[in-house]
């Protein structure tokens, strides 16, 4: 109860200054004199714009289901993981980032590789969720700073064309996004093996007598 | 929880499965015709129509030909300018139709045409994981019969109706767990039971030879 009234009041104040910053950013006052805003972009727009940056998914790598056991079936839209490290010659790449000539690759082992009974990623069409989805998702940051961002770091951050700036923009998303997303099943893997190491042998002798014959 | 495969790839699947009896019943059936040659039988067979993939079947289901064209960027790299590529299911805008979901009418139907059609294991692995749903995340593995969510209508509780993305992950995240604790089980019950039955298998083996040798001794 308390918990949540002080969250109330931190996030309403919040509110408040941001509304405030917002409203003075743009407030147009009776006369000749523009808004803030309009004098920032009036100085922005001399600068120049950074180079188009598009994320691009290799459509050939990657599968909805990626199996342990079942075999490869791409009209089940199906790969076996063994037999996908095969075909892609344990490549840990999946695509690229194109600006202008220059491309950089993306780093995907695990949105490529990582079976789905321990994936833990799903969008909400049911779809697998993948470090590109995660490059698609928009960051977020206010209308208005978009366009000072984008200048004055001289970045585009907008790798899906649709006008918003998007996590896949940030500096070196490319390498550690992926790996980031590989923590929560790795972490999975090892406490499974933790389990399996400290409690199968505590309890064998358990079961042992009434169950096994050793 | 996954994605199912729409009507129209389902009434595919079934086409095929069709042709596959058929062609597999053709097949069975071809005996040698008098006075014809082992090589002239053999021939014969290999030239008869063979039961293809379910890719194969999709790429070009009445076998006129898929000429491919990889500029086209066609899914396949068929090209889909080509009339003989008309029939390809790849290029059918239905074929990437997905409904969001184990969609329990479809799946009932498709198991419905399936009765009397599989083998016993494929019935069981298709009664536990049908092959028309897509399991794109760790809980889609947990079998319904262990699934302790549901909805108020009666249907599974799946991982897509979770709003928040990171409580969406600890749901498919404890799917995992379940996964990984079912696959040890499984592994350690089956290796547990083949030890037990290699061991009476050769144990019964080895008493049945000594009891032979000692009768034949006395």
């Amino acid at each position: 109860m308390v918990l949540s009234e002080i969250r109330e009041g931190i996030y309403d104040a919040y509110s408040e200054v941001t509304d405030a910053v917002y409203d003075t950013y743009t407030y147009n006052p009776p006369g000749p004199i523009p808004s803030i805003r309009w004098g920032v972009e009036k100085v922005l727009s001399k600068l120049p714009d950074p180079k188009d940056r598009v994320w691009l998914d290799d459509m050939s790598k990657g599968a909805g289901e990626v199996s342990v056991f079942a075999k490869t079936d791409a009209a089940f839209d199906r790969e076996n993981f063994v037999s996908m490290f095969d075909r892609h010659n344990f490549s840990p790449f999946d695509g690229n980032i194109k600006k202008g000539e220059k491309k950089s690759k993306i780093l995907a082992p695990f949105s490529l590789y990582t079976p789905t009974s321990i994936w833990p990623y799903q969008d909400r069409d049911g779809s697998r969720y993948t470090v590109h989805d995660f490059a698609s998702k928009d960051i977020g940051i206010p209308e208005v700073l978009e366009m000072p961002i984008k200048k004055l770091m001289q970045i585009d951050l907008d790798i899906d064309q649709d006008d918003k700036s998007d996590w896949g923009g940030l500096p070196l998303f490319n390498w550690i996004a992926d790996p980031l997303m590989g923590i929560g099943p790795i972490l999975l893997l090892i406490l499974i093996g933790y389990i399996g190491a400290t409690l199968i042998p505590m309890a064998l002798p358990i079961i042992g007598g009434s169950l096994l014959p050793f | 929880m996954a994605q199912t495969m729409s009507p129209y790839k389902i009434d595919a699947i079934i086409r095929w499965q069709e042709e596959t009896e058929q062609r597999t019943q053709a097949l069975k059936n071809a005996e040698i015709i008098n006075g014809e040659s082992d090589e002239a039988y053999i021939e014969r067979i290999e030239a008869m129509p063979q039961p293809r993939t379910w890719l194969e079947f999709a790429v070009d289901p009445l076998e006129d030909g898929a000429p491919k064209d990889p500029s086209k960027d066609a899914p396949g790299m068929l090209d889909p300018n080509d009339p003989l590529n008309s029939d390809s299911l790849l290029l059918s805008p239905g074929w990437s139709d997905v409904i969001t979901g184990e969609d329990f009418d479809t799946v009932y139907f498709y198991k419905q045409s399936q009765k009397g059609r599989q083998g016993l294991l494929t019935k069981v692995s298709e009664g536990i994981y049908p092959s028309i749903v897509h399991k794109t995340a760790a809980a889609d593995y947990v079998p319904s019969l262990w699934n302790i969510f549901q909805n108020k209508d009666g249907s599974r509780y799946e991982g897509h109706e979770v709003d928040n993305f990171w409580m969406r992950s600890l749901f498919h995240g404890t799917g995992a767990v379940w996964n990984l604790l079912m696959f040890t089980g499984i592994a350690a019950i089956g290796s547990y039971g083949a030890r037990k039955l290699l061991e009476n298998t050769v144990i019964g083996v080895i008493e049945a030879a000594d009891e032979g040798i000692e009768e034949i001794m006395d």
